[in-house]
């Protein structure tokens, strides 16, 4: 259980940093999404750097599909089977449909909207792992006393 | 990638498909109107028709492909290439240019911001011009061009369509062959295309190009910064730009420029040109016509 939290903790990390990134670039550079997402991922090792890279990379080939579409179908072969939850998917999913369509104004308020949303999935995390932490430390305690208690 | 190609991949899958059927002449493909909920209107051989499932058609009660809501939005993140945030100036300035050169107008709800239009949201109509090239379209004028070996200032006259901006771009490249440093002053990236710093037209190797500056603007910076011996300009018609030709005398370049307009005469009537031609600017003032063909050519004037 510890491992799994642990996980889905890292991996809204690696979220959060990647989009924290990305807003930097729209904001200061106006670099364009294609260019913006390859380096976002290309930087980064693992689930989330190739996620964004691989989104880039689908963008940048004009395929004739829009980048709602990409962004669910790469989102759907990178994130499903992972310690992310339904929701976190699908609140990943719902900045797919509204990047890259709006003036720098929207598209910042778009940006910092899901970055709130993974501060809050964080913060409430970082709570269910401290309370099942000490849960299971204590029952590791329980359990010590009880061994002791018998061999004596 | 022909112009058809470059055409196609700012468009959705549904059209690309019923263009790919109905134009087999790339060439010949002048403007594609989309406008959302209603048919696709294109100008193909110098005629309206309509985009069919299966390819064009110019009547009525057959089955035409109604551009959606969808296909618009999709359209708009292809001409953005998914990053309308990066070209909020172009988009204010009710245009941009994509990958070949090709123009895409847009209509729609626009934002007003100290005075100006900041951007337009909700994009309504498209209007995407197809650009051509037509090399060696200048060698035909281009003995009227030269007083003593040397460029003398020309002005291009015509209306809209008829080939001023093609005849433009060919004489840059022309001038650009000779040895000339050509700077163009693009401010709507018609002459040069120019898409994220690289020209897409075929200008020559000697051209400089200040793009989407404003042409009077762009023609004083030309003038300090690159030293051009022949500076290029579309489209000029305001006090400010005439002032700027001036400086370009002055300062020892010579100017190619356009102005809209149905011949002499007719581009008299905009006071501002009206003086520089009377002054004897222009030693060369070449009007062409829509017919019989767009870029004939009317009439050449001046001092031979």
């Amino acid at each position: 259980m510890g491992y799994v939290l642990k996980r889905r903790r890292s991996l809204l990390v690696q979220l959060t940093d990647c989009v924290i990134v990305i807003k930097a670039r729209i904001r200061h550079e106006r670099m364009p999404l294609p260019e913006v997402l390859a380096e976002a991922g290309g930087g980064r090792k693992g689930i989330i750097g190739n996620l964004f890279a691989s989104i880039g990379r689908r963008l940048s080939e004009y395929c004739g599909i829009s980048a709602a579409e990409v962004w669910r179908d790469e989102a759907e072969k990178a994130l499903k089977g992972t310690e992310l939850t339904e929701e976190d998917i699908k609140a990943f999913e719902r900045l797919g449909s509204s990047i890259g369509t709006a003036d720098s104004d929207m598209q910042e308020e778009v940006l910092n909207v899901y970055l709130a949303e993974l501060k809050n999935n964080l913060e409430a995390l970082e709570e269910e792992i401290r309370q099942k932490t000490g849960f299971y430390r204590m029952m590791g305690v329980l359990a010590g006393i009880f061994v002791t208690v018998i061999l004596l | 990638m022909n112009e058809l190609e470059t055409v196609m991949r700012v468009l959705p899958q549904a059209i690309r498909n019923a263009l790919s059927q109905g134009v087999k002449e790339a060439g010949a493909l002048n403007e594609i109107r989309l406008r959302t909920g209603m048919p696709i209107y294109l100008k193909y051989k110098a005629k309206e028709y309509m985009l069919a499932t299966n390819g064009l058609t110019d009547q009525t009660g057959v089955s035409k492909l109604v551009f959606t809501e969808g296909m618009m939005k999709e359209t708009v993140e292809y001409i953005s290439n998914y990053s309308l945030y990066a070209l909020e100036e172009e988009v204010g300035h009710g245009f941009i240019t994509v990958l070949g050169g090709h123009r895409a107008g847009l209509c729609g709800r626009t934002v007003i911001a100290d005075g100006r239009v900041k951007t337009i949201r909700n994009i309504s109509s498209i209007n995407l011009r197809v650009a051509h090239e037509v090399f060696g379209c200048a060698a035909k004028v281009s003995p009227y061009l030269f007083s003593k070996e040397s460029f003398v200032n020309t002005l291009i006259v015509s209306p809209p369509g008829a080939g001023k901006t093609t005849l433009l771009r060919d004489t840059v490249r022309l001038l650009s062959e000779k040895g000339y440093t050509v700077g163009v002053s693009d401010e709507r990236s018609e002459i040069a295309a120019m898409y994220q710093g690289i020209i897409q037209n075929k200008l020559g190797t000697r051209v400089d190009v200040l793009d989407g500056c404003p042409k009077n603007l762009g023609i004083e910076m030309l003038i300090r910064s690159m030293a051009p011996d022949v500076i290029a300009v579309d489209e000029i018609g305001t006090r400010e730009d005439v002032r700027s030709l001036k400086l370009a005398a002055v300062s020892g370049c010579k100017v190619i420029a356009t102005a809209h307009g149905t011949g002499l005469e007719d581009v008299k009537r905009n006071t501002a040109l009206a003086e520089l031609i009377e002054q004897g600017y222009f030693k060369r003032v070449v009007c062409l016509a829509l017919k019989p063909s767009p870029g004939s050519i009317e009439g050449i004037y001046g001092d031979k």
